[in-house]
């Protein structure tokens, strides 16, 4: 069964086309990287997923759901690329708010749990706007995570983590077993630690999809895996 | 080189089209202004109070329109190897065209052939103002365009050295008056204006003292829409958007507890009661123009910290993704709520001073007071988020920076959007009521899911998330 599904999705910014029939769909259970070059499409795709804009042509499913569907926004985790909390809340306060309107049940074990997992401790009840920009990651993090979502979508989740925190959070997704991942990310060191599967884009359109191995074996012999997708992306312009 | 500078700092707040349009409003501003005084009007308010006219919408000006600074200037305009005070001088010289068309505002008030003379020199140090009180406190600040309201206000009561005094009766006085008050801020202005990267640096939260909040809340336990509301009625963020009356925007992360501003809004309704009351021995008059302009506080108050920063530092992506639309509904809910608390000591005093001395507005005020601008400020926010969806990153970082026709258009029209509010004296009471049944029916559509998903959708293209 899909837990995400794209269909021949279309979305222009004026002139500027982002997505240009882009379709592919993702098992649930599953852990996908969309990889592309700057200004592919990717970021507009997770927008389209999680129902921040809808496409010009084509549809968007979620677990079957709408994705501006109750249902969907349910089961919905979501990070985008360069997330901000809350400034002006403490990391405390940014945890308990978006718990409070996702519905999570049992709020206070749920936040010392994510303050715990991300080693947030510390700076619990400092303001955002006062933390480093690695540290505020680590919060949008623990909010994309808070609700124990099923269907995780997470656009460069390890921009400016430290190397231990990377670990961590690779070692944490990696453990979800049950949960469906679409990984938005230019890195394909990121992709290779974190999914199975890589879908490439490139001006909005699906070039390529397989696991990491067949990518590999596309290569030549000690050719970096990097290397294979560049060439594929040039070669799709 | 100073010209080449001033087109970088001028072009790099606004597009060419904005700036076209701001010209063209200026030259209309002059045309109205040139226009009324040669067919014989000689002021568009009460004469003899058009001087205190100026010295409110001056010090309110003073407090709200400050100069822009952006992220890419710390970036690349503070860095530039050239020398400082250069560098201050193109500053304060892009302020001063942004806030011309503020500053021409002041012509059409007072339309006295000493009012065209006086205007450039309270624009200029308008402006100068602004970079000299960049980086102070709120106090300081409320302290400094006090007291400079109380100088120009003093040509209303018969004083000759007030740069006003030239539009009652001491016309060299008054000019010179004006003219060494523009030349000593302007002075202090562009010595400031070559250090502004200094101060911002040194306000930026960031660069603060590493300090835990003292003054936190809780969240749990509540739906959805407390948790809103609870945000709302605790923190108020003031006036993070800084200078949007200047045509360019510098945003800044600023939220006080609502705690803390209580006592200063109520200090604020105690005084505007005693006025009231002082007024009330001088005639109608002087008690129409004292609500006219407490009114008019009650709107700019609203219009500043829930219009146009209600979504400022909204965060789209973990709230919108969890509950949809209607997550915006709360938000624009709690903020006209937010809004009505800050604003109620001075409308209480107001409706308890019409109560005791003046019953025949009584109605008109609290119809104003509870119908018009809470309903008014919900538009507000809603234009302000489609027109201007501004969203602070960090401090200084934000989307959407650039000014727009589109967004000054919009920006005007939410003022014209208030005025009837302001007027309310004028306006019958059952026109106030069609008035209010009309905009709670345009709310009504704007807060339907479908509006709400386009504004959604506009404001996540414009790289709100």
């Amino acid at each position: 069964m899909l837990c995400i599904e794209a269909k021949d999705l279309h979305k222009r910014y004026g002139k500027v086309v982002a997505l240009d029939g882009l379709s592919f769909g993702v098992e649930c259970g599953e852990k996908v990287a969309l990889i592309g070059p700057n200004g592919a499409g990717k970021s507009t795709t997770l927008k389209v997923l999680v129902g921040l804009i809808s496409p010009d042509q084509g549809y968007a499913k979620i677990a079957g759901y709408d994705p501006d569907s109750i249902m969907a926004r349910k089961v919905i985790g979501y990070l985008p690329e360069d997330a901000s909390p809350y400034p002006m809340l403490t990391v405390r306060e940014n945890l308990e708010y978006i718990a409070a309107l996702r519905g999570v049940e049992d709020v206070k074990e749920r936040v010392e749990e994510m303050l715990d997992l991300l080693e947030l401790r510390e700076v619990e009840r400092r303001r955002v706007m006062a933390l480093s920009r690695g540290q505020r990651q680590k919060v949008a993090i623990a909010l994309a995570l808070i609700h124990r979502p099923k269907v995780l979508l997470l656009d460069e989740p390890l921009n400016y983590l430290d190397i231990p925190t990377q670990e961590k959070v690779i070692s944490y997704l990696n453990s979800l077993k049950d949960v469906t991942t679409l990984v938005a990310t230019h890195i394909m060191s990121i992709a290779v630690r974190l999914t199975s599967r890589v879908l490439i884009i490139s001006h909005g359109k699906l070039i390529w999809t397989g696991t990491v191995q067949e990518l590999r074996h596309m290569g030549k012999e000690d050719e970096p895996i990097e290397s294979v997708v560049a060439r594929m992306m040039r070669g799709s312009g | 080189m100073l010209w080449k500078l001033i087109k970088f700092a001028v072009l790099s707040r606004i597009s060419k089209r904005g700036l076209i349009l701001l010209t063209l409003l200026n030259a209309f501003i002059l045309l109205i202004g040139f226009g009324a005084y040669f067919h014989g009007v000689t002021s568009l308010q009460y004469e003899s109070y058009a001087t205190l006219y100026v010295a409110f919408i001056y010090v309110l000006l003073g407090l709200q329109a400050r100069i822009g600074i952006l992220k890419s200037d710390f970036d690349y305009y503070f860095t530039l190897p050239i020398d400082r005070k250069t560098l201050g001088t193109a500053l304060i010289i892009a302020n001063l065209i942004f806030m011309s068309v503020l500053s021409l505002s002041f012509v059409t008030i007072t339309l006295s052939p000493y009012g065209f003379a006086v205007a450039p020199f309270l624009g200029i140090s308008l402006a100068s103002l602004t970079l000299m009180t960049y980086g102070m406190s709120l106090k300081e600040r409320v302290a400094i365009f006090g007291i400079i309201g109380l100088w120009l206000s003093s040509a209303f009561l018969g004083f000759p050295f007030s740069p006003l005094a030239a539009d009652t009766g001491h016309p060299i006085e008054g000019l010179l008056s004006a003219a060494a008050f523009a030349i000593i801020t302007l002075y202090f202005g562009v010595r400031r204006a070559g250090a502004l990267d200094v101060v911002t640096m040194r306000e930026v939260s960031r660069s603060e003292t590493v300090r835990e909040a003292s003054d936190t809340v809780s969240f749990t336990g509540t739906s959805p829409f407390l948790a809103v509301l609870r945000l709302k009625l605790h923190y108020v963020g003031i006036t993070s958007r800084y200078g949007f009356m200047g045509a360019t925007a510098s945003v800044r992360a600023r939220a006080i507890p609502l705690r803390t501003a209580m006592p200063i809004v109520a200090a604020i309704g105690v005084i505007y009661f005693i006025v009231l009351s002082i007024l009330r021995a001088s005639g109608t008059e002087s008690v129409t123009t004292a609500m006219i302009m407490g009114t008019v506080y009650m709107f700019t108050f609203v219009m500043t910290t829930a219009g146009s920063s209600s979504v400022t530092m909204e965060r789209f992506w973990p709230t919108v993704v969890s509950l949809g639309p209607k997550y915006l509904k709360y938000v624009i809910l709690s903020s006209v709520i937010q809004a009505m608390v800050l604003i109620s000591p001075v409308g209480i005093a107001q409706l308890t001073f019409l109560l005791l001395y003046e019953t025949s507005y009584f109605i008109d005020s609290a119809l104003v007071l509870f119908g018009y601008i809470p309903l008014a400020t919900a538009i507000s926010i809603m234009i302000f988020a489609y027109f201007i969806p501004v969203q602070l990153k960090d401090d200084l970082n934000v989307t959407y920076q650039e000014f727009r026709p589109i967004g000054f258009v919009a920006g005007m029209l939410t003022g014209l959007l208030f005025m009837p509010a302001a007027l309310f004296t004028l306006i019958p009471a059952w026109v106030m009521v069609v008035a209010i049944a009309l905009i709670a029916l345009i709310l009504a559509a704007l807060t339907s899911e479908d509006v709400l998903k386009i504004l959604i959708e506009k404001m996540t293209e414009r790289g709100y998330i």
